[in-house]
């Protein structure tokens, strides 16, 4: 195979990461109704316009699904009910054949996506083939130059009909068990990869566009075939940077963000986080700078911004001889912001800063207290005595009769307030406010934090309506002191500083919620955050319509980035907020409102082919999930199959391969996470059908916080299948007293010349490992961490590099998901 | 520059129903060696399982300060954080989670203002798996993992030295050492002192102590200390035994 330069290596890493969203108020044309049955499938079947001898495989998988219990096995299925579900949703567009009939609102969502002409008719289905320029419809064309076929599966049905019909359930038949069958009868969706004789891929493949349903949904259906000597490297999981969200009270570095988790999205509401991705990005990372310095924050370049272009909103003005365009105010302000594309984004566009609406008021905060809270939070500190059991508030004045009269201003409060205090002068002439007030010091603690560079206010504040927390901040400005302070909200022009990046980030809300704009820029010499804002918008150049403030982008710096990368799937809303600006939410495709995902996975790996397929799942909690995967491996073949399963309520998966040919070879790398209430039975099933094949199952499973970890393996040596080689090991770690782990290993060996191994350890954290960690300043929940993946250590190192990286940090999120896992 | 000081004050320790520490005070400062000496099965570990802060060791009465920080308030972690270093007389250890990874978290936590060059960081610690003989392969192997006894007590000297403790306790360092494996370790611990680190020797031998001369000498009797003298007891005790005090425990005689 002619191998790719560089560049284009990159380009098309970029375009496996390309995840489009289209889920934008579309209305399935077709919707089969609740609940299952013949009819059900034959419409499901007549709607995709299906071949004959798909109707029946579908309808004759029905049947079995019918005459199959639910497993009773193994985890609690009882509230799973089969005529609850809808079986299959179809978007309009499907099979749109005429740019004109596609839908409306489709074609607008490529235009927010920016996705070009050519490529916008490919998705809708009405060009057959990408005849655009660029590195990808060139890749495709080479590789179906070599005869490699990528598409969805129902695309495959019909175009491919020979090759489907001969591979379509023949590794899983619909008898295998209830969800197989299910899946067989009402599957829709998923992807169909050929990789014909001797090619090779050196590129893992992943799913590079997402349509709503198409390729991805409850019943997916995706077959892979390796046909003699190919060998390709799947990718299955969706999976951009570092950078701060607003989750309405605080901002959070996005890779701290769990699933169920409130965000804030660019409506100024809070909405759930469905899911969390994260993958390995290598490829370029644009920072945008706006015309707040402070609030830089990166982007992979595909990532869609809520924004305007600024040649939207410019008209055409006459200077001296010729015409300029200038800004139309008037055109901005009337502009809607859309999603672009963040590389379409220019110096000069506008980007969307939203202030969150909505307020919830605690009659607690009185304006004597907030007027308090804002001096505290400008120059207070607690200080606590040796055995930390009494604390001191302490409120720092300077010299000046001005600070006099407010350090006077504040004792007296206090008292008012019904609060000990003491004022006094100190040698230096300065004044202090003291107090051992147990309710103030709780409160200061609880609502600001103590520590110049960490303070932040509470939930409870950043929710109070905006006019309460005007005051907090005025007092906060107002007082001079650490803060050098041009005035107040009053006043024109108004600067506050504070060492606290996310006090800063706070002020620029509560300051955007009481109408104005604030730049925050950051000093380096003296670590501190400056915000600065003028009532006439001076300083900013921000325009505000409604919530929204449209900032224009100062700067955009584009440089290499190769690290891991962040997103977040949000439902309802599809977009959370960097550093106060909204951005689109990866891919926010309908199926994780599902309860039920049983997909199935079918792989033939013939003649001396390899075919690695590795999936990082990291599903919403509310999820069942049973997918079937096997893999057929002929003669000299080899499967791989690694899996990393952290989320769902239940999942029951295990990756099988049938090793049929001479010296065909087959691993299986498995880690569970089962903490918090869920259920992850996993397992492998190999069976050994020729001789000298081998096998090797590693299987890593965590609970904890009342999880349920099993494993489940299947491992049987055919007689005749001489000089074959199996290995099990199996090893569970286990978290606390309320959780469990089990083993059910079945082993058939029956070839005598067959060696085998088995081996499994269940284990505990030691106290002792976890106190020597403390010992070396080691928090606890950060100890545990250390110690389960140092666990999963040799189940780690098998996989690349990128995605161990991956994995560890999802390992990290999930155990703090519950909080310290102990 | 003001001197450090570790107090341990009139502490007295039990483990489950039995008291084993009782009414001990040590007072080390920053560049002094203490020995701590005494029978087997005295308290020596406890007294530095318990400065460590493991909960399962229960402090009945007295304190236990690093300047005017109580440690008895904060939790393992932060006592660390107060700069408080411990090598264990059996150190644990963790199956796959490599050295390196461990250490840089634990100087990362330790020293949260410093930002650490990854490179250079591996770079010393090579430099030291040099000195103190080790493999430089040592920094990818999981932590203690299979490593013989001889070679985790190395790897605990390492671990002072790289993470810049100011109290140090090193409880029976020189046990399971070579000849030239406690030469570099005595030497390290008179780097640790000349970097300005109080530091108490747990030993049964006087043969590190000649390599590394202790200021002060305490001698503890059934979890109370018998004797504290200058650094020549060390040498008083091994030629007299613990014999000496027995019976007298009570009316220990302090110098
Ligand atoms: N966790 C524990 N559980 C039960 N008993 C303990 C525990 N830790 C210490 N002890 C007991 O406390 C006493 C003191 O033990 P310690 O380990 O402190 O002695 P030591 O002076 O360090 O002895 P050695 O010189 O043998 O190391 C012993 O009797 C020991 O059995
Ligand atoms: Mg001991």
């Amino acid at each position: 195979m002619q191998r790719l330069n560089e560049d284009e290596i990159d380009e098309v890493k970029k375009l496996n990461e390309i995840k489009y969203d289209f889920t934008t108020n579309l209305k399935p044309a077709y919707q089969a109704q609740k609940g299952l049955s013949r009819s059900v499938v034959e419409e499901m079947s007549r709607e995709k316009k299906e071949p004959e001898w798909m109707k029946n495989i579908r309808l004759k998988a029905l049947e079995i699904f019918f005459s199959k219990p639910v497993p009773t096995w193994g985890p609690d299925l009882s509230e799973l009910n089969f005529d609850d579900l809808t079986y299959y949703i179809r978007p309009e567009d499907r099979k749109a054949n005429n740019w004109e009939e596609v839908p409306k609102e489709i074609k607008d969502t490529f235009d927010k996506l920016g996705v070009p002409e050519m490529e916008k008719k490919y998705l809708a289905g009405s060009v057959a083939q990408l005849q655009s320029e660029g590195v990808y419809s060139r890749l495709k064309k080479q590789w179906e130059d070599k005869g490699v076929i990528f598409m969805d599966m129902d695309s495959a049905v019909q175009k491919h009909p020979d090759i489907v019909r001969e591979h379509f359930g023949k590794v899983v038949p619909p008898s295998d068990n209830k969800f197989a069958a299910l899946n067989t009868a009402v599957w829709s969706g998923g992807s169909f990869l050929y990789v014909p004789r001797g090619v090779h891929l050196d590129l893992p493949v992943q799913a590079y566009f997402r349509m709503n349903g198409a390729l991805e949904g409850q019943f997916e259906r995706t077959m892979i075939i390796s046909e003699p000597g190919g060998s390709v490297h799947y990718i299955e999981g969706c999976l951009p940077a570092e950078e701060l969200v607003s989750k309405g009270d605080s901002f959070v570095p996005i890779s701290a963000v769990g699933v169920s988790e409130n965000v804030m999205t660019h409506s100024g509401e809070s909405s759930n986080v469905t899911r969390t991705f994260v993958r390995p990005y290598d490829g370029t990372m644009l920072t945008f700078v706006p015309s707040s310095r402070g609030n830089a924050f990166r982007l992979t370049v595909e990532h869609p911004v809520l924004a305007i272009k600024r040649a939207s909103v410019v008209t055409a003005r006459k200077l001296g001889n010729g015409w300029t365009s200038v800004l139309s105010m008037q055109k901005l302000i009337s502009a809607k912001p859309d999603y672009i594309r963040a590389e379409k984004l220019e110096e000069g566009d506008f980007i969307v800063y939203v202030a969150p609406t909505g307020s919830r008021d605690d009659s607690k905060f009185t304006p004597e207290l907030l007027i308090v809270l804002g001096v505290y939070a400008s120059r207070g500190s607690i200080r606590y005595n040796e055995v930390r059991e009494a604390g001191e508030l302490v409120l720092s004045f300077g010299k000046s009769p001005k600070e006099r009269k407010m350090a006077t201003e504040l004792y007296e409060l206090t008292r008012s307030l019904g609060e000990e205090a003491s004022i006094s002068e100190n040698a230096d002439g300065k004044w202090t406010v003291t107090s051992h007030s147990q309710k103030l010091i709780d409160l200061c603690q609880t609502h600001v934090g103590n520590g110049d560079t960490v303070k932040k206010l509470s939930k409870v504040i950043m929710e109070l309506p905006p006019e309460k927390q005007k005051i907090l901040f005025e007092n906060y400005i107002g007082e001079g002191g650490t803060n050098s302070t041009d005035g107040s909200l009053k006043s024109d022009a108004v600067k506050a500083s504070t060492s606290s990046e996310l006090l800063a980030f706070q002020f620029q809300e509560i300051i955007a919620r009481n109408g104005f704009f604030a730049n925050i820029s950051f000093k380096k010499l003296r670590k501190v955050y400056v915000l600065k804002y003028t009532k006439d918008g001076r300083f900013s150049q921000a325009r505000k319509v409604g919530n929204n403030f449209y900032v224009p982008i100062r700067k955009i710096i584009r440089e290499r980035f190769k690290d891991k990368v962040y997103n977040l799937e949000v439902s309802n809303q599809n977009s959370y907020l960097v550093k106060g600006f909204a951005v689109h939410n990866c891919t926010a495709p309908t199926y994780s409102q599902y309860s039920l995902h049983a997909a199935i996975v079918e792989v033939y790996v013939k003649n001396g082919g390899k075919v690695r397929y590795t999936s990082v799942q990291n599903w919403s909690d509310n999820i069942i999930n049973g997918p079937t995967k096997r893999s057929w491996v002929e003669a000299n073949g080899r499967m791989e199959w690694v899996q990393g399963s952290l989320g769902s309520k239940i999942t029951m998966t295990y990756p099988s391969s049938i090793l049929r040919g001479e010296y065909a070879s087959t691993s299986n790398l498995n880690v569970a996470l089962g903490i918090g209430p869920v259920w992850k039975d996993n397992g492998a099933k190999v069976v050994h059908a020729a001789p000298h094949t081998s096998s090797k199952v590693v299987a890593k499973s965590i609970s904890g916080k009342g999880g349920m970890s099993v494993y489940r393996g299947q491992l049987r040596i055919n007689p005749g299948a001489y000089n074959s080689k199996a290995s099990v090991q199996c090893d569970a770690l286990i978290l606390d007293d309320i959780s469990k782990s089990n083993t059910y290993p079945h082993n058939e060996i029956l070839e005598e010349s067959a060696s085998f191994s088995h081996e499994a350890s269940v284990g505990k954290i030691s106290e002792d490992q976890v106190d020597y960690l403390m010992s070396r300043g080691i928090r606890e929940e950060d100890a545990r961490s250390l110690i389960v993946l140092g666990f999963l250590d040799d189940v780690l190192k098998e996989i690349p590099l990128e995605y161990s990286i991956e994995f560890n940090k999802l390992v990290k999120l999930e155990m703090n998901k519950y909080g310290a896992v102990g | 520059m003001v001197p450090n000081v570790l107090i341990i004050k009139n502490l007295s320790v039990s483990v489950g129903d039995k008291e084993i520490l009782k009414d001990v005070t040590i007072t080390v400062k920053s560049g002094e060696v203490h020995a701590l000496m005494g029978p087997n099965g005295t308290g020596k570990s406890t007294l530095a399982h318990t400065v460590v802060g493991s909960v399962r060791y229960k402090v009945n009465s007295g304190d236990l300060l690093i300047n005017e920080v109580n440690l008895k308030d904060l939790q393992v972690y932060e006592r660390a954080r107060a700069g408080l270093f411990v090598a264990f007389q059996e150190p644990v250890s963790v199956q796959g989670l490599r050295f390196i990874n461990y250490l840089r978290t634990a100087y990362s936590s330790l020293h949260p203002d410093e930002k650490l060059e990854y490179k250079k960081f591996v770079e010393e610690v090579k430099e030291l798996l040099k000195y103190f003989g080790l493999d430089s392969s040592f920094i990818e192997r999981g932590l203690n993992d299979g490593l013989s006894g001889g070679e985790k007590k190395r790897m605990e000297a390492l671990q002072m030295l790289i993470l810049k403790p100011k109290f140090i306790i090193l409880d029976e360092i020189d046990s399971g050492l070579d000849v030239d494996a406690l030469r570099v370790v005595s030497k390290a611990i008179a780097r640790a002192k000349e970097n300005g680190a109080g530091i108490i020797i747990i030993t049964h031998y006087q043969r590190i102590l000649d390599y590394i001369k202790p200021d002060f000498v305490h001698v503890l009797i059934n979890g109370r200390i018998a004797e504290s003298g200058n650094g020549d007891l060390a040498k008083v005790i091994e030629e007299r035994g613990y014999e000496y005090y027995k019976g007298g425990e009570m009316s220990a005689k302090i110098e």
